[in-house]
C-alpha cells in the first residue's frame, strides 16, 4: 500500500515541479489549480509510460515499478533544482490581503461539512462494492487485470466485446501501474485513484474561482454535493477523470484568455491546455469530441487576434496523446464502439434521425433525467446551473465563458447524437449513461454559473486570485 | 448562501442514498469463481455456458462478467467448444443439458459452479 502511495505521489509531485520549472505554472498562480492539473497530468503521463512498456513487450513487474519510480524521481529532482533557483518573495497585494471575516469562515466550514459528506459516500460504497460499480469491474479494472497479469498479452482483453475494447485506457493503465508498485491487485488502488480524481476536480473549481473568494468555496461545495458526483467517485470508472481533464484544460484556457492573448506567457499556457486536452482523448472516446470542440475555440480566438503561435502550440501539445490513441485504435482489433453497430447503414441512420416518435421519446427521457439529475434532493439543480451558466457566459464582457459554454454544448450535442443514432434500446442507453455523461461537464457548468457577475475585461489580470506572488529569477 | 444551504442538504441526502444502496454480489461471485482458477491454463480461451433461459438478464450477465473478471487474462467465450467450460450455478438446463455432451466434470465449488473439460478427440 505504501509503495502504491509512492507511485501515486511521485508523478504528481514531479509534474507539479516540472510545471513550475517550465514556467507553465508560477508561484503566483492558484496552488489549487496547479495541484488539480498536476494530479491529472502526472497520472496521465505515467500511464503513457505504462502503455509504452506494455506495447514494447514489457511486463508490469517490480522492476518496471522501480524504473518508473527512478524516472519520476529524476524528473522531479531536476525540476526542483530549477525551481529552487527562483527566489519567491511575497508581493504587496499578498501582504494587503483582507482578513477573513466570520462569514468567510462559515462558508469554509460548510464546505468542509459537504466535503465530509461527499467523502462518506465512496467510503460507504467501497465497503459494500470494493471492486467499484458495474463498469469498473466489467471494463476498466478488468483491463487493468489483463495488463497486470498478462503484460503485453493484455490485448487478449480486446476480444471481450462487451468490455468496451475501443475505449482509450488511461484509467486501466493508471490502476495497473499502481498495482505493479504494490505488487498486488489491491482494490484500494482504483478506489484511491478515483478519490484523487474527485479531489482534484473540486480543487480545480475552487482554484479557478479564486480561493480567497466566498463563491469559490460555495462552488466547490455545489460541485461535490450531488449524489451523482460522489457516487461517481465511488464508481472507479472513467467519467470523473475525463471531467477532470475537460475542466482542467478549460480552466487553463480561460486563464490564457484572462492574461490576454498578447501576453508572451499565453503560448506556454495554451500548450498546457492542449496537453490536458490530449489527456482527455487518452481517457475516453468523448475526449476526442472535447478536443475537436476546444480546437474550434482556440482557432477562433487565434483568428480574432491574428496571433497563431498559441494555437499552433495548443495543437502541438494536444496531438501526441490523441495520436497515440488513434494509432491504438487503428493498430489493434478494437472493433466499433459498443454503442454503434458495424452493420448500420446510411438509410438506417437517416430513419433514426427522422423518426418523430424516437425524437419525442429522447426528448422526454433526457428532460426527465435532466430534471432529476444529481439525486433526490437535487431536483432541477442541473437545469438551474445550466441556465445560470448560459446567462453568465452570455452577459459577461470576457469571451472565455462563451468558449467554455460552446465546448460544453458540443459535448452534450455529441451525447444526444449517440443516443439518437445508436441501435441500442434508447431508454436503456439514456438511463445508463445520462447521469455520468452530464457529470463530465458539471464542474465546468458550475464554474461558469459561479463566475457570473465577476466579469473582467480580458487582460485586466486576476485580482481575485489571492495567491499572487512575485517571483524573481536570481540565477 | 442558498446554494450553500442546498449543498449541505444535498450532501446529507447523498450519504443517505449511499447507505440505501443494495448489496453488491460481485465480490462474492468473483471469490466463488476464483476457486476454479488453479485448474485452468494460465491464458487462452475458456468456454462459458450461458444460462439455459433468460441469458440476458442482469443476474445472468453479472455472473458471466464476474467470471470474466475472476478468470482474466483468460478470455471467456459465451459458447461450448473450448477445451474447458465454466458452468455457473443455475445455468444448466434442469434434467440434463445437451450442450454438455462431450464434456466431463473436473471440479465443483461449494457455491455450485462447475468446471468441465472436453473429452479428448
Amino acid at each position: 500500500m505504501i509503495a502504491a502511495l509512492l507511485g501515486l505521489i511521485l508523478p504528481i509531485g514531479s509534474t507539479w515541479m516540472t510545471l513550475r520549472a517550465l514556467g507553465l505554472r508560477r508561484a503566483s498562480d492558484s496552488a489549487a489549480v496547479t495541484g488539480g492539473v498536476a494530479c491529472g497530468l502526472g497520472l496521465a503521463l505515467a500511464a503513457v509510460g505504462t502503455f509504452l512498456t506494455l506495447t514494447l513487450g514489457g511486463h508490469l513487474s517490480r522492476l518496471y515499478a522501480g524504473l518508473d519510480a527512478a524516472v519520476w524521481l529524476l524528473v522531479g529532482l531536476a525540476a526542483w533544482r530549477v525551481v529552487r533557483r527562483e527566489a519567491v518573495v511575497p508581493s504587496a497585494d499578498r501582504d494587503a490581503r483582507p482578513a477573513l471575516d466570520t462569514l468567510d469562515w462559515c462558508v469554509r466550514a460548510a464546505f468542509v461539512a459537504v466535503a465530509l459528506a461527499a467523502l462518506a459516500v465512496p467510503v460507504i460504497e467501497y465497503w459494500s462494492s470494493p471492486n467499484g460499480q458495474w463498469d469498473a469491474w466489467a471494463i476498466w479494472n478488468q483491463k487493468a487485470r489483463f495488463m497486470s497479469r498478462a503484460g503485453p498479452g493484455w490485448t487478449a482483453s480486446l476480444a471481450v466485446t462487451w468490455s468496451a475494447p475501443s475505449h482509450p485506457m488511461f484509467v486501466s493503465l493508471a490502476v495497473a501501474r499502481l498495482w505493479a508498485y504494490a505488487g498486488a491487485e489491491l482494490t484500494s488502488v482504483p478506489a484511491g485513484l478515483s478519490l484523487v480524481y474527485g479531489i482534484a476536480l473540486v480543487a480545480l473549481v475552487v482554484g479557478a474561482l479564486g480561493t480567497r473568494s466566498r463563491r469559490a468555496w460555495i462552488a466547490g461545495a455545489v460541485v461535490m454535493a450531488p449524489f451523482t458526483f460522489s457516487h461517481l467517485v465511488a464508481a472507479q470508472t472513467a467519467d470523473l477523470p475525463l471531467g477532470l481533464f475537460v475542466t482542467a484544460s478549460l480552466v487553463i484556457l480561460r486563464g490564457a484568455a484572462r492574461d490576454g492573448w498578447d501576453d508572451p506567457r499565453t503560448v506556454r499556457t495554451l500548450a498546457l491546455a492542449g496537453l490536458l486536452g490530449g489527456c482527455a482523448a487518452l481517457t475516453k472516446n468523448e475526449g476526442f469530441v472535447f478536443l475537436a470542440a476546444s480546437s474550434v475555440v482556440v482557432a477562433w480566438v487565434a483568428l480574432r487576434h491574428g496571433r497563431f503561435s498559441g494555437a499552433v502550440w495548443w495543437g502541438v501539445a494536444a496531438l501526441p496523446l490523441a495520436a497515440l490513441m488513434i494509432w491504438f485504435k487503428l493498430s489493434f482489433p478494437v472493433g466499433t464502439a459498443e454503442y454503434f453497430s458495424e452493420s448500420q447503414t446510411h438509410p438506417g441512420l437517416a430513419h433514426r434521425v427522422l423518426d418523430v416518435d424516437r425524437l419525442r421519446l429522447l426528448a422526454a427521457l433526457t428532460g426527465g433525467f435532466a430534471w432529476r439529475w444529481g439525486g433526490t434532493m437535487t431536483v432541477g439543480a442541473l437545469l438551474a446551473t445550466t441556465l445560470a451558466a448560459i446567462a453568465g457566459a452570455v452577459s459577461r464582457e470576457e469571451r472565455a465563458g462563451l468558449g467554455m459554454l460552446w465546448v460544453v454544448g458540443v459535448m452534450v450535442a455529441s451525447y444526444y447524437a449517440v443516443w439518437l443514432l445508436s441501435p441500442l434500446d434508447t431508454a436503456w442507453l439514456v438511463g445508463t449513461t445520462f447521469d455520468r455523461l452530464m457529470a463530465q461537464v458539471w464542474p465546468t457548468l458550475v464554474i461558469l454559473a459561479a463566475s457570473a457577475g465577476t466579469a473582467r475585461v480580458a487582460g485586466s489580470g486576476k485580482a481575485e486570485d489571492g495567491e499572487r506572488m512575485v517571483s524573481r529569477r536570481t540565477a | 448562501m442558498l446554494a450553500l444551504a442546498w449543498s449541505l442538504v444535498a450532501g446529507a441526502s447523498a450519504v443517505r442514498a449511499a447507505l440505501a444502496q443494495p448489496p453488491d454480489p460481485t465480490q462474492r461471485l468473483e471469490a466463488e469463481f476464483v476457486e476454479l482458477v488453479p485448474r485452468l491454463p494460465p491464458s487462452g480461451e475458456v468456454g462459458y455456458l450461458d444460462r439455459y433461459q433468460n441469458a440476458g438478464d442482469d443476474d445472468a450477465l453479472r455472473a458471466r462478467y464476474a467470471a470474466q473478471y475472476a478468470f482474466a487474462p483468460r478470455v471467456l467465450l459465451s459458447r461450448v467448444g473450448p477445451e474447458f467450460l465454466i458452468v455457473a450455478e443455475g445455468t444448466e438446463r434442469p434434467g440434463g443439458d445437451a450442450r454438455l455432451q462431450g464434456y466431463f466434470l473436473v471440479a465443483t465449488t461449494p457455491a455450485g459452479h462447475r468446471l468441465f473439460r472436453r473429452f479428448a478427440r
